[in-house]
């Protein structure tokens, strides 16, 4: 810098101070008291110099706090700067000032009004022991008001007071003994650590816990606290409709992704409205997971009902089986039981037998002449065959018992099958009605993911608005009159536009690349650009003529150029074009130039003919289809054999009337 | 009910409005065709790429390669003189 520049910057800084105007009026009148002290002769870059650094010295704040101190000043006049000034540069005096003339400026009421201690009790931008400060540094009777007009500042001053509340207030105060050692005003100087512990226990503590919450103007100690409370605290403060601290709170964050997630969106909806580029993207960028989440809970959701749908088959399947199982199984029991029955009956014939036996064969051996000591040939052997069928009989008993201890056995079997088949249905019944339920929950849980993915889109929607795009003028593709613009936005999508080159479709001779257009309109699907862009949807059918028919017609208007008519084929045509079809009068009263203009006009669409004649062959061979032609097929060749009949009549006429 | 229109930035940073007119698809690839109003009688029509962005959803570019810009406005020159 210049030394002169310097020593007249420093000398109009000197009067700046000294004039004990406030930075408003310096502000304002800058440029002219600058050529009034200085005089208008002065080098405009020299001006510049004086002009920049006053300013700078103004916006710094450093001259209001330069002025309250500037030694010529008594302290009624301090009082007036302070007055003045404003809150920043309150703030800025305040830290300049001895403790006396702190305790004078704060409890003046025409220098600081209620409202302004108010608000600096209550601005973030302030630190906590500043406002520590200010509040015991304030009268008794400005405390008693204080807490009067703003009730919501009680906790505040109780925990900035300490003692001297409970002196102002009397001691009644039931949390008197609970009321924790940053309230004594004696602990001015705390570590970070108890702190911090405090700060908890004092937001638990107040009344008015978001204005505790806003009170704390350290971003990090604002921060701990935060983190320490639990979900339903911390969306209680991040919801308030108080927004004042939310834009720093957010921005300074460490865990957006965890705030964002508290927050309802009307919070969502303001914090996005006052927030930068980078955290709108950032905001923006979280809905759209959320939307994800939401939508990935969707198809877990359906992959978990699919899972239980195939249980619940699985269950009535296992039950069916299982049902049949005990049907099959009671009929065996039946058999068996029958079994049983008739193995009974017959042992019971069995043993009737072999009594009749015994007793028949007793008789045989008991027989008088046995006393006689002497038993013939034959009733010896009619003994033996006794026994004989007695063992027989025996062993038929012993063997019907067998069965039918077997049988028995069977029945017992059968009879547990049947109770674990029933255990089974049971079970299956239980699972039954447990997978109904899950089915029953998942539905519920998509239900819900679908309504939050719906109610997240169209939040989303409407938070971010429409997107904007970028416009070069310069890509005009062409300008077209208003009424055609209705035309073309009434028109359906046009699909299946496919550039080839097609070789064999050269009708004129000319040496141009034959481009061919194919075109069809699909039904419409028009959505574009995620909710951004429609595209009505009306029936009509938009023509397009090929780029063959084009060069044609390019040629036909280069004719008439040079033969110094103005080219209007269609409209001069269609003045012929009726059911009659050119009667001979009208054709004998063309001109020369008009039957010219006829002939010309034909050629033209017999060639366009050709072409989507030649279009429709090779479609149709391509496709390897041996449809018949269709109706447009039909009267396209209708039109080529009476363009024919046309062009050879005027030829002939032509010919008569020019002879 | 959706709307019709199109928010637009020129390069000097003005909003200008635009209506949307038709999709247009060549060679399997998507247009979107819109104009913006030039005066009272005239308006002036474009025509932006359509494609998927990374979330899967439809965005609108211009068209940067110069063959395929000559193609697309040639084919829309030609679809738009086609209609009445």
């Amino acid at each position: 810098m210049n030394i002169n520049n310097e020593v007249l910057i420093n000398a109009f800084k000197e009067e700046m101070i000294r004039s004990n105007n406030n930075s408003k009026w310096w502000n304002d009148h800058l440029s002219e008291q600058i050529t009034s002290l200085f005089g208008s002769s002065m080098e405009s870059s020299v001006k510049d110099a004086i002009y920049s650094s006053a300013k700078a010295f103004i916006d710094s704040g450093t001259l209001a706090t330069s002025q309250y101190f500037y030694s010529t000043k008594e302290l009624s006049e301090k009082k007036e700067i302070f007055a003045s000034a404003t809150l920043m540069e309150k703030g800025r005096i305040w830290n300049q000032v001895n403790k006396e003339d702190k305790a004078t400026l704060i409890n003046n009421n025409e220098h600081i009004g209620f409202k302004e201690i108010y608000e600096i009790l209550t601005m973030s931008e302030f630190p906590y022991e500043e406002k520590k400060e200010v509040a015991n540094l304030l009268a008794d009777e400005k405390i008693r008001e204080l807490k009067k007009n703003y009730p919501d500042l009680d906790e505040l001053l109780k925990s900035w007071l300490g003692e001297k509340y409970n002196q102002i207030f009397g001691t009644d105060n039931p949390k008197k003994e609970e009321q924790p050692p940053l309230q004594n005003a004696s602990t001015s100087i705390i570590d970070n650590h108890i702190k911090n512990n405090n700060t908890q226990i004092n937001y638990q503590n107040a009344t008015n816990k978001i204005m505790f919450f806003n009170s704390i103007a350290n971003m990090k100690e604002k921060q701990e606290l935060f983190n320490k409370l639990d979900e339903k605290e911390k969306r209680f403060l991040i919801n308030d409709k108080n927004l004042s601290f939310l834009k720093s709170f957010y921005h300074n964050a460490q865990n957006k992704e965890e705030l964002l997630n508290l927050m309802n969106q009307n919070t969502l909806q303001a914090l996005y409205s006052i927030s930068g580029i980078d955290d709108k993207e950032f905001i923006s960028n979280h809905l759209y997971k959320k939307e994800g989440d939401a939508k990935n809970r969707i198809n877990q959701s359906l992959n978990h009902i699919n899972k239980e749908t195939q249980n619940i088959e699985n269950y009535h399947q296992a039950m069916d089986k299982s049902r049949e199982k005990i049907s099959n199984l009671k009929n065996d029991k039946k058999e068996i039981k029958l079994k049983i029955k008739n193995s009974e009956v017959t042992i019971k014939q069995l043993e009737k037998r072999k009594e009749k036996l015994e007793k028949k064969l007793t008789n045989t051996i008991l027989k008088k002449d046995s006393r006689i000591a002497f038993i013939s040939k034959k009733r010896l052997e009619k003994i033996k065959r006794l026994s004989n069928e007695m063992n027989l009989m025996d062993t038929r008993i012993n063997n019907n018992q067998d069965r039918l201890r077997n049988n028995e056995q069977q029945l017992k079997n059968i009879e547990t099958k049947i109770k674990q088949e029933k255990t089974s249905i049971r079970e299956n019944k239980t699972n039954l009605s447990l997978a109904t339920k899950k089915v029953q929950t998942y539905a519920k849980q998509m239900y819900n993911s679908r309504v939050q993915v719906k109610d997240l889109s169209s939040f989303h929607k409407e938070l971010i608005g429409k997107k904007t795009y970028n416009h070069n003028k310069n890509n005009t593709i062409m300008t077209v009159n208003k009424s055609k613009i209705d035309a073309l936005s009434n028109s359906q999508k046009v699909t299946n536009f496919e550039t080839s080159k097609q070789a064999n479709l050269n009708h004129s001779g000319t040496n141009s690349n034959n481009q061919t257009l194919n075109y069809s309109n699909k039904s419409p699907n028009n959505q574009i650009a995620s909710n951004q862009v429609h595209s009505k949807n009306v029936a009509n059918n938009p023509s397009i003529k090929s780029s063959k028919v084009a060069q044609n017609e390019k040629k036909l208007e280069n004719i008439f150029n040079e033969m110094g008519i103005t080219y209007h084929p269609e409209e001069f045509v269609s003045n012929f074009q009726n059911a009659s079809y050119l009667p001979p009068d009208k054709i004998t009263s063309m001109t020369y130039n008009q039957a010219k203009m006829m002939q010309l006009y034909f050629e033209a669409q017999y060639a366009k003919k050709m072409v989507e004649i030649a279009k429709m062959q090779q479609e149709m061979a391509m496709g390897g289809r041996t449809k018949t032609l269709s109706k447009a097929g039909f009267s396209n060749i209708l039109i080529l054999l009476l363009s024919l009949a046309i062009l050879s009549l005027i030829g002939v006429m032509m010919l008569l009337i020019f002879k | 009910m959706e709307s019709n229109n199109i928010k637009l930035r020129d390069e000097f940073g003005n909003q200008v409005e635009g209506k949307i007119l038709n999709i247009i698809e060549i060679d399997d690839i998507e247009y979107l065709l819109y104009s913006v109003s030039v005066n009272d009688d005239e308006d002036a029509i474009y025509a932006k790429k359509i494609i998927k962005n990374a979330t899967g959803e439809d965005d609108l570019i211009d068209i940067s390669d110069l063959n395929e810009k000559n193609k697309v406005f040639d084919i829309v020159r030609e679809y738009i003189n086609s209609v009445e």
